[in-house]
Parts: C-alpha cells; sequence; structure tokens
C-alpha cells in the first residue's frame, strides 16, 4: 500500500491505496524508446506552451501598444475565434510530431530491391 | 447550513497574494497568481498560464489518440485479421486478441500514446497542485463550512477494491487530496476531449435520464458521483427537488460540493458507498449511476443494483450509464484489444470483471422492470439507447 503526504496541516481527508505499475509498462519493445516517446511528448508540451505565451503576448503588445504586464498575460483569457484558430494550431503541432508512429513501417533499409524500377540491381 | 460565497472567502487569499506579487520579483508574481486567473464560465482557470498550456497540449494529443491515430491502429488491427483469414466482426478469444495485435508497431505506439498522455499530464496536476497544496487545501476547508447544499465525511472505510488507482490517476480517487481537481482537469484534456468544461456532457446526459410515470421527482441519487457534475446537472433539471451525490473517495466528495458552491446550487454529497447507501427503503424517485459499475468487482456490482432495488421507491427510475450498459461486451478482437489497454494499462482493474455482469438480469432480480431509454451519446457509451430500470 502507499500514502500520500502533504506539506500542510490541514485535513485531507485520504487513505492509502493499491499503486499501479503501469509507469514500468513497455510498449515499444526496449524500455529507453518508451522513454523517448514520453520525452518529446514532454518536449511538445512545453513547446506548446512558450508558443501560447507568445502569441498571447504578440495579441496584447498590440493590443496596447506594447504597455504589457505579466499579469495581463498571466491572466488573459483567449477569445472563441482564438481558441478556434489555435486549437487547430496545437493539433497540426500535435500531429506533425507523432505522425510517424501511425504509420505502417516495415521495409528494411538493406532492402535492394525497388518496386517502381524496372531494373533490379545485378 | 451558512450560505457562504465561498469565491469571496477565497479572495481573501487572493487579495494577500496580489500584495505579495507586487513585491515579488516578475518571475515570483506570476507564481503567486494561483487562484487569480479566474473561471471561465464554470470552469477554474489553472494557476499558471504555461500549466493551462501543457494540459492543453495534452488536448491536442487525446484528440490525436482517439482521432487519428486511433483509426490508423484500427486499420491495422484489421490488415492484421485479415491476413490471419480474420473477418472484421468475427468474435475471438480476448487472451488470442491480445497475443495478435499487441506487438504490431502502430498499434503498440496507440497504446503507448494513450498511456502516455495519462502519466504526463496527471503527474504535471499533481506535482503543480502539491506546491501549491496549503492553499488548495484552504481552499478546500472554506468550501467545506459554505452552503448551499452540505458535505459530509462519514470517516468511511474505504473497501480496497475502490483504493486502486483508477485510469492511472496518482492516489486514484481516496489517496490524494486533490483527486477532484485532477479528474476534472484530467478527464477534459482526456476522455472527454474538451467537450465537458461547462458539464456539457453531464447536463445532456441528465437530460435524458427518464422520469417516473406519475412525474414526481423529490429525491434523487447520484451513486460513484465522483465530483458531482452528474448530480449537479440532475439538480438544474429537477431544482425542486433534494439531491444527493456519493462516492467512495472524500477527496473527490469533497471537490464536488466546492462546484457546486461555486455553482450555488444545494447538492448533498457524501462519502458513502453505493452498495451501502444507508438511506431509507423506497426513499428516492431516480437513481443514476454514471460510469460506475466498470469501477467495481463484479460482487460489488450485484450488491450495488440490490441497494438500488432497496432505496428506490415503487416506480421509481434506475439509470445506469456505463461501457456496455444496454450494449454487447467485447468481442472481436479489436474491442478486446481496447479493453485490454483500459484494463491493463489503464489501471482499470475492474474493467473485465465489469464485462461479466449481466446488469439488465441483475436489475430485474432486485424488482425493476427493464426498458430502453432515449438515445444516449455519453462519450463512453457506444450511441444507441441505454436501460432503464422501473421499480415495480
Amino acid at each position: 500500500m502507499a500514502k500520500i503526504t502533504v506539506e500542510s496541516d490541514r485535513k485531507t481527508y485520504t487513505t492509502d491505496f493499491t499503486p499501479a505499475d503501469t509507469e514500468r509498462s513497455v510498449f515499444l519493445g526496449n524500455p529507453n524508446v518508451d522513454h523517448l516517446f514520453t520525452a518529446v511528448a514532454v518536449l511538445g508540451s512545453e513547446v506548446w506552451a512558450l508558443r501560447r505565451r507568445q502569441r498571447i503576448t504578440e495579441k496584447l503588445i498590440q493590443q496596447n501598444k506594447g504597455a504589457v504586464t505579466i499579469e495581463m498575460i498571466e491572466k488573459y483569457v483567449p477569445t472563441p475565434e482564438e481558441n478556434a484558430a489555435w486549437g487547430a494550431e496545437r493539433n497540426e503541432l500535435v500531429a506533425s510530431i507523432f505522425q510517424g508512429f501511425s504509420r505502417q513501417a516495415d521495409i528494411p533499409y538493406a532492402s535492394m530491391l525497388h518496386p517502381n524500377h524496372p531494373k533490379q540491381p545485378g | 447550513m451558512p450560505n457562504l460565497n465561498r469565491r469571496a472567502l477565497f479572495a481573501t487569499t487572493g487579495a494577500a497574494l496580489t500584495l505579495a506579487a507586487a513585491k515579488a520579483d516578475a518571475a515570483g508574481a506570476a507564481e503567486a497568481l494561483t487562484d487569480l486567473r479566474g473561471h471561465v464560465g464554470l470552469f477554474p482557470r489553472l494557476p499558471l498560464l504555461d500549466m493551462e498550456s501543457r494540459g492543453d497540449f495534452m488536448l491536442g494529443m487525446s484528440i490525436m489518440n482517439n482521432g487519428d491515430m486511433q483509426r490508423a491502429a484500427n486499420a491495422r488491427a484489421q490488415e492484421i485479421l485479415k491476413s490471419h483469414g480474420v473477418k472484421p466482426d468475427e468474435k475471438m478469444q480476448f487472451e488470442k486478441a491480445i497475443a495478435l495485435l499487441s506487438p504490431d508497431p502502430v498499434l503498440a505506439a496507440y497504446a503507448k500514446s494513450r498511456s502516455t498522455h495519462q502519466g504526463i499530464k496527471y503527474r504535471m496536476l499533481q506535482t503543480e497542485l502539491h506546491k501549491r497544496a496549503d492553499q488548495y487545501l484552504a481552499a478546500l476547508e472554506a468550501a467545506d463550512k459554505a452552503g448551499p447544499g452540505m458535505v459530509e465525511f462519514t470517516g468511511l472505510n474505504a473497501p480496497e477494491y475502490t483504493r486502486r488507482e483508477i485510469h492511472t490517476q496518482p492516489g486514484g480517487y481516496v489517496g490524494d487530496p486533490f483527486a477532484g481537481y485532477m479528474y476534472r482537469y484530467g478527464t477534459d484534456w482526456g476522455v472527454l476531449t474538451g467537450r465537458n468544461y461547462q458539464d456539457e456532457s453531464h447536463k445532456a446526459l441528465a437530460g435524458n435520464v427518464p422520469v417516473p410515470t406519475d412525474g414526481k421527482v423529490k429525491r434523487v441519487l447520484d451513486l460513484g458521483t465522483s465530483i458531482g457534475q452528474l448530480a449537479t446537472s440532475m439538480k438544474l433539471r429537477f431544482p425542486d427537488a433534494e439531491v444527493w451525490g456519493i462516492d467512495a473517495g472524500a477527496p473527490m466528495v469533497r471537490y464536488a460540493h466546492l462546484k457546486a458552491v461555486d455553482m450555488g446550487l444545494a447538492v448533498n454529497f457524501s462519502d458513502r458507498l453505493a452498495e451501502d447507501t444507508k438511506f431509507p427503503d423506497n426513499h428516492f424517485d431516480i437513481v443514476t449511476a454514471n460510469i460506475l459499475f466498470h469501477e467495481v468487482t463484479a460482487e460489488a456490482a450485484k450488491k450495488i443494483v440490490a441497494e438500488v432495488g432497496r432505496v428506490l421507491r415503487p416506480g421509481g427510475v434506475f439509470y445506469p450509464t456505463d461501457f456496455y450498459t444496454n450494449a454487447l461486451p467485447p468481442s472481436t478482437a479489436w474491442q478486446h484489444f481496447q479493453a485490454f489497454w483500459n484494463h491493463r494499462w489503464n489501471n482499470e482493474d475492474w474493467m473485465l470483471e465489469y464485462a461479466t455482469v449481466d446488469l439488465n438480469a441483475e436489475m430485474r432480480k432486485s424488482g425493476m422492470t427493464i426498458s430502453a431509454g432515449n438515445e444516449t451519446t455519453f462519450a463512453l457509451r457506444p450511441p444507441g439507447k441505454n436501460v432503464v430500470g422501473t421499480k415495480v
């Protein structure tokens, strides 16, 4: 059983629990390949966080003729139009990062045959 | 219960933070903005823009996982099955299906992507929430004392089967004080793919719940209420009814109450078991249970249905919605592959047991007649008519 501790003296109403072992899973044949997949996803989320902050900052600079504070950036609420446009941009970024994983790839580099070339080597 | 304004109470903390922010350097000021980013409708914004944006990326991953990546994985699965002479709708034994499909790189990447998405988002949420543990606990404490509605902590000794890290949420529903927060953000960036920020899915579900034929709805009970989204949606539909939401997870009902207080809705929440609700016989006009049954053992599921039969009044209605309510359990290779990921790698420990329970038969045994309800399009259930139980 596991127990989560909290840095506070306030009541938490929690209890112990049976921890999952799912973080030890290996899907891609080698744990390090799995870790790389996870690392790419984390980096993707950081890229998106920076890009979104940049979009907001640029918008506020334009709107306020350069007078922008950190609080204005943090509290900015995107318009429905921005949500739609930025959502589409985010989905494109996600797709561009992960698209290869949805493709079947089974022709090895050392393959000598080119299916569309009339003359085969040798 | 005094009707205290929770947001006003918490704004005191906010004012102190504003002062701190004014004195702090730029980086510190951003960090001190906790809870000052306000709400978007019902949705409380996360304390930092970057945290919100990372979550937004996770939403994008979820859209991909449930869209293009799932379609590619399904297409690849059908190619593999075809090469083995198996038709798409042909039944296959569970172990055989997993052995056949799991090793394929495209299918493995799909499974990995779903697991990675769950892991990253919950780790990020847990880390950031715990950095501000005292502030969030102060908010929960303030809400405990606020109304309308109330939250009750019974000191329930939750059975071991409920103390699991359901869908890999850290601590599950019982072990982390911020389970409700993690569930709310995590499900919306995940399985509900951004379609429930304003409880839209639950409001639609509440709209589908059938009313007893005599039209009387004085009391409503939501079992396994989680963060109370269906309970509050039922209150919105039946404003004069006394509505209760119960769950084995005390941190979940605690957050449910905070959320209901924010919405100004008088709903009562309590940490009680669905199989032992402690309510009197023939007490409720409507009982709901949304995505509860796949989180409990087969034994508990049967006890829960018996308990519903006890607390419903004659003519009262039971409306359970879950993966296989009024739908067939997995039988094809692709369905087994999906169910297996949920069971093994999404830590839905009781998912496969749930598939073995004949819920309709249990409802009949507990004194209900069975009928088909409205078309239900809740995210986790296949489209079609959901089951309705009416107590004789």
